[in-house]
């Protein structure tokens, strides 16, 4: 009996692709460490969030307070990790929102195709052409400005370009000839579906869900800034650039920090999403 | 090309009614009238100004009166501004909006397109690195702190340019155009790197490399056509997203265009101003986008002769 | 002094995993208005080797590491871009593989080629250069060539847009064209017409050609010398004709061996129960439509793909299905698979009617007739193993439970033995491996569940011709020792007439002609048969 020789998946292959790229792997650890402060948050903020201290007034970073503290004497540092905390989960639960919906959707679309497919997608054309942002203030406007509402108007509105790329994706498996050999062979459509359409559809529905994640957070920001979105006394990273805003002249730490907490989740999370594309698309594989 | 023109323009014509229709609907949805939470005010006055803006007839009648009304170019009065229309507010802001779109629509193309072409003819050496580096930060800066930030830096301390206003003293267009168009340079810039990079390891452009052209002109005449279309696919969502970008412009530039109406009209409850810029805005989005689907069909010889 | 002089060139690429050398130390040369033919299978080097002449190799990660390429007397390695350029598309043109993709689909045909003229010859006006143009679209035999001159490349055929290739190659006069496998893409009766052409303008133009190919057959009617590459290296060389005939390197002698110009022999046949129909057709119409237009006013069209088909197949008999591109051969082949929907006729396998079974009939029905496709490397799930790949029929049919992991793997050991591929390579993945062993595998897992009819869609044509002759040998043997019937669909003629019993052709979604394969080769009865083998080019 000869040894049977261990074959590396692709799944293994594109983690070690991963693994190469630096860049992708530091923003990986830096969400990492950032997700796991948010969490933690209540247990090591050094100050309670709504503590004001009006003798110090606006002060900027200090040993004290590292990122300094606002007009009311607030350390920012503890706001920031807060507004973190409602930043974050919004990009989540919305982005899993929009991945459920999406990936439903698109799979739905694609897999029967014809006449379904067409009346389906034509309709995603239509929202396309939808002014979305306007949308959603209509909504608040409407419904009252409730975090519930911001998750699922959100999400609402990502889920059309994920649903786009998974029918795509799809769309072109569907004419590969594994997936015409698993028909002929006779297996069922359930199969076909579990075997071999999800396990490799799987590498751009997660590239995608990286890279929806940022544009929600960017969303959600755009809409605290705004004041549509995160209302007070809870705070997000949106609405803390905007009182940051309001004092810049004088107080510019309070502008630029949040900012930069904002900006370097971006860069992370797009770095990360470029790192999995190149890791996992198959035309940068071994091929 | 002309009947595909047209079939595009009338299947349009739903896709507006339809943004009307939920709008209107959306818009009758709200709690409470546009008059009830202001101080009590007698029954009598309420029923007299609810007559005044129709509010007593069926929906429906109002919807289509509506319409009608929009159809002439009339979107009824204000309910917070009451001697101004809202028609009046639009057609005084609109075009400072639309001017201010268009100009960062410009800063987007001349330097997305070039910098994404640039970085594709060569791939992974410092002209790729440093356009797509800008490109990232462009992604992840956000308007809204990237427009404070320009303002605290060329407004506040080195004092070059103008912070606010529009059209009031020379170069004050200059950052907020640039604001707001940064985000879809960098967009367009990733954009068109990937379309040409794909183009660009076709067969025909090695026929016409194998022609003997010099290299600018393989890039230019055989490459962009097909290398651009992503970025004229962008082109609807990007119009979406800078009409939407400019309420956050307006409001940190300070500049009277319609974002901030709009704004302005979603903290204030003003039921006719939110119908009637939406709709504008509906408008200006689908337009575009039919635009962006006209020249991409112009730029392919297969679909533009397909659909004669 | 020869018209090009190639000197110890040697080409390597800079890539992630390391340096590979795709050309080594090549040299050959060749005279004005001679043919030089580079042979080689996939990866031997034969194009990087003319690109690099011609500085069309991607640098970095390319990059030519010695030599000298002399044209008339000047070395075009050692040259500036901006002088190679002139060369370039002017003293030597070139044409590519697939015409489909080759020209810039946004422009017209004539403006291509004056781009071409008005480069190399900036003396002439606007007027001369579309005069130019044309006589070339009409050198290349397009009739129409003033009104054809503002088409786009969409408007024509596969055929038409090779012509038009050669045509623009041969707009600027150059004194050397190298063709970088014209025909492979064009089905056998374009490509005699193609071949047909490029031997009448060289007659005439005293050319200097270097055509590059994989086709043995092809080559020896076209070239004066010849020059065979394997991994890089030339193996051997000579007049045409004496390496054809007496090969010298054994692997010249292995490619010649390989492309199969008999009937199969003895030993591999089958024994045919004519008595006994495995696949019955009758009648089979199988119609593609396609919908265009408005959501509320749809235009369909229908596309008749198989027209009006019968014809059955014998137990133990391989039947070899032929016909170029659009013929509808493949269709067919789907038809019988259940893989199309559209189709009106019987299909009766062992006297079951596969039209009239119902979803969950018909899935269990399948073990009964198995598909081997035409790409392994789109055939295989990336994301399952060998042993996964194989171990599914056999589960999914219950001819293994699940629990019985022993039997199972007994089952799949026994398989890859059957398929040549060694056991120890049965965790691995399909990337991991060539595409002969990919194909084995895809043969593997089609006869796992032991089908009573097999049908092969052009189950060779996407490898190189020595493990073409493998896989065809392999599907004979396994064919003799399972007593299989197959349908073997294919567009190369020489591989059916190897493989096959009986031969039907097929063309326009009708069979015209079908018979023994020894009566199809030697009396063909319709025209159309006669054109194609008429077409083939043979060593």
């Amino acid at each position: 009996m000869q040894e049977i020789e261990q074959g590396s998946s692709l799944t293994h292959d594109a983690y070690l692709r991963l693994k190469k790229n630096k860049l992708a792997m530091l923003s990986l650890y830096l969400l990492s460490a950032l997700l796991i402060l948010a969490v933690l948050t209540p247990w090591i903020a050094p100050y309670s969030y709504e503590q004001q201290d009006l003798e110090l007034g606006a002060s900027p970073p200090a040993v004290a307070h590292w990122f300094g503290t606002d007009v009311l004497g607030r350390d920012q540092l503890t706001r920031v990790l807060y507004g973190s905390r409602i930043s974050l989960a919004v990009g989540l639960v919305a982005t899993f929102v929009a991945l459920c919906i999406g990936v439903l959707y698109g799979a739905i679309a694609g897999f029967v195709g014809g006449r379904v497919d067409q009346v389906m997608m034509r309709l995603v054309d239509v929202l396309y052409a939808l002014p979305f942002a306007i949308f959603i203030i209509l909504l608040t406007v409407v419904f009252g400005r409730s975090i519930l509402l911001l998750f699922l108007a959100i999400g609402a509105v990502e889920w059309l370009t994920m649903a786009r790329i998974i029918r795509g994706q799809v769309l072109s498996l569907k004419q590969q000839e594994f997936i015409q050999a698993a028909t002929a062979m006779g297996q069922t459509r359930w199969q076909i579906l579990r075997k071999h359409l999800i396990p490799n559809a799987i590498g751009p529905i997660v590239i995608y869900t990286t890279l929806t994640i940022p544009s929600v957070i960017l969303l959600e920001s755009f809409l605290s800034f705004l004041g549509l979105g995160i209302q007070p006394p809870q705070s997000s990273w949106g609405s803390l650039i905007s009182y940051g805003v309001e004092t810049m002249e004088e107080y510019p730490w309070l502008l630029v920090i949040p900012g930069l907490t904002l900006s370097l989740t971006l860069f992370s999370l797009n770095f990360l999403g470029d790192g999995l594309r190149d890791a996992l698309d198959p035309r940068t594989s071994k091929d | 090309m002309l009947s595909f023109i047209l079939k595009r323009l009338l299947s349009s014509i739903p896709v507006i009614f339809m943004v009307v229709l939920i709008t209107f609907i959306l818009v009758r949805l709200a709690p409470g009238g546009p008059f009830s939470d202001e101080r009590k005010v007698p029954p009598i006055v309420l029923e007299n100004l609810n007559k005044r803006y129709h509010l007593d007839d069926p929906v429906y009648v109002q919807f289509f009166d509506y319409i009608g009304n929009v159809l002439q170019g009339d979107f009824g009065p204000s309910f917070k501004y009451a001697n101004r229309s809202v028609s009046e507010i639009i057609y005084s802001g609109l075009p400072i909006t639309v001017e201010l779109g268009l100009y960062a629509l410009l800063v987007a193309i001349v330097i997305g397109i070039t910098s994404g072409v640039i970085a594709a003819l060569r791939p992974n050496t410092w002209q790729d690195y440093v356009p797509m580096s800008f490109s990232m930060l462009g992604i992840c800066l956000p308007s809204f702190v990237l427009g404070p930030l320009l303002i605290l830096i060329f407004g506040i301390w080195v004092q070059w340019l103008p912070v606010s206003g529009w059209g009031d003293a020379p170069f004050d267009k200059v950052l907020p155009s640039f604001t707001l168009g940064a985000a879809y340079a960098a967009y367009m810039a990733r954009l068109s790197r990937g379309g040409m990079l794909d183009v660009m390891s076709q067969d025909y452009i090695r026929t016409a490399r194998a022609k003997g052209l010099p290299n600018w002109l393989v890039v230019v005449r055989h490459g962009l056509n097909s290398g651009l279309a992503p970025v004229v696919t962008f082109a609807g969502p990007a119009a979406a997203g800078l009409l939407s970008g400019s309420f956050v412009v307006e409001s940190v530039f300070q500049i009277p265009g319609m974002g901030r109406f709009y704004l302005q009209a979603a903290f204030n409850r003003d039921y006719t101003m939110i119908l009637g810029t939406t709709i504008v805005f509906s408008v200006l989005i689908v337009l575009f986008n039919l635009l962006a689907d006209i020249l991409m069909v112009w730029m392919n010889p297969r679909l533009r002769h397909a659909r004669n | 002094m020869p018209l090009l002089e190639v000197e110890n060139l040697s080409v390597a690429f800079h890539t992630r995993d390391g340096i590979s050398e795709a050309v080594k130390n090549v040299s050959f040369s060749l005279e004005a208005g001679k043919t030089l033919g580079i042979v080689g299978e996939s990866g031997s080097g034969k194009s990087v080797t003319c690109y690099s002449l011609l500085g069309l190799i991607p640098c970095p990660p390319g990059k030519v590491s010695q030599g000298r390429a002399l044209f008339l007397g000047e070395d075009m390695l050692a040259m500036t871009d901006r002088q190679l350029r002139d060369i370039r598309g002017g003293k030597i043109s070139m044409i590519f593989q697939d015409p489909m993709t080759s020209l810039t689909p946004h422009l017209r045909i004539g403006d291509q080629i004056s781009e071409s003229i008005r480069l190399h010859h900036p003396g002439l006006n606007k007027k001369q250069i579309k005069q130019k143009a044309i006589d070339a679209l009409q050198e290349v035999g397009i009739n129409d060539a003033e009104q054809r001159y503002n088409a786009y490349p969409h408007e024509y055929s596969g055929g038409m847009r090779q012509r038009v290739m050669i045509a623009m190659a041969l707009a600027t006069e150059p004194e050397l064209l190298i063709a970088d496998e014209p025909t492979t893409a064009l089905d056998v009766t374009i490509q005699a017409q193609i071949i047909e052409l490029l031997k009448d303008i060289q007659d005439q133009r005293q050319l200097a050609v270097i055509f590059i190919t994989h086709d043995l057959a092809v080559i020896k009617s076209l070239a004066d010398e010849v020059v065979v590459m394997q991994k890089g290296e030339i193996v051997e060389r000579g007049p045409s004709l004496q390496v054809f005939n007496t090969p010298k390197h054994p692997y010249t002698q292995k490619l010649i061996a390989a492309i199969p110009t008999t009937a199969k022999p003895e030993e591999l046949k089958n024994t045919i129960n004519e008595d006994e129909t495995v696949l019955d057709i009758k009648d089979l119409r199988t119609t593609y439509t396609s919908t265009s237009g408005f959501f509320f006013a749809p235009k369909i069209q229908y596309k008749h793909a198989v027209k009006q088909v019968s014809l059955s197949i014998h137990k133990g008999e391989i039947l070899g299905l032929v016909g170029e591109s659009g013929s509808g051969k493949s269709t067919l082949g789907k038809s019988v698979m259940q893989l199309v929907n559209y189709q009106q006729g019987e299909i009766t396998l062992n006297g079951r009617n596969l039209a009239s079974l119902g979803r969950e009939a018909l899935r269990h029905a399948r073990r009964d007739f198995q598909m081997i496709f035409q790409d392994p490397y789109a055939s295989l799930n990336p994301r399952m193993s060998v042993y996964d790949t194989l171990a599914e029929p056999l589960l999914l049919h219950g001819i293994v439970s699940k629990s019985d992991s022993k039997k199972l793997n007994q089952h799949v050991n026994a398989l890859m033995d059957d398929v040549g591929l060694e056991r120890r390579f049965l965790r691995k993945y399909p990337h991991e491996f060539s595409g002969g062993q990919r194909q084995r595998i895809a043969i593997a897992r089609a006869i796992a569940v032991r089908p009573k009819l097999i049908i092969a869609d052009e189950p060779v044509s996407a490898l190189d011709v020595t493990i073409q002759a493998q896989i065809l040998t392999l599907l004979l043997e396994l064919s003799k020792k399972y007593q299989l019937t197959m349908l073997f669909i294919s567009h190369d003629l020489a591989v059916v007439r190897y493989m096959c019993d009986r031969v039907a052709v097929m063309r326009a979604g009708e069979i015209v002609e079908q018979n023994t394969t020894e009566r199809i080769f030697d009396q063909p009865t319709h025209e159309y048969t006669r054109a194609l083998l008429s077409a083939i080019p043979c060593l």
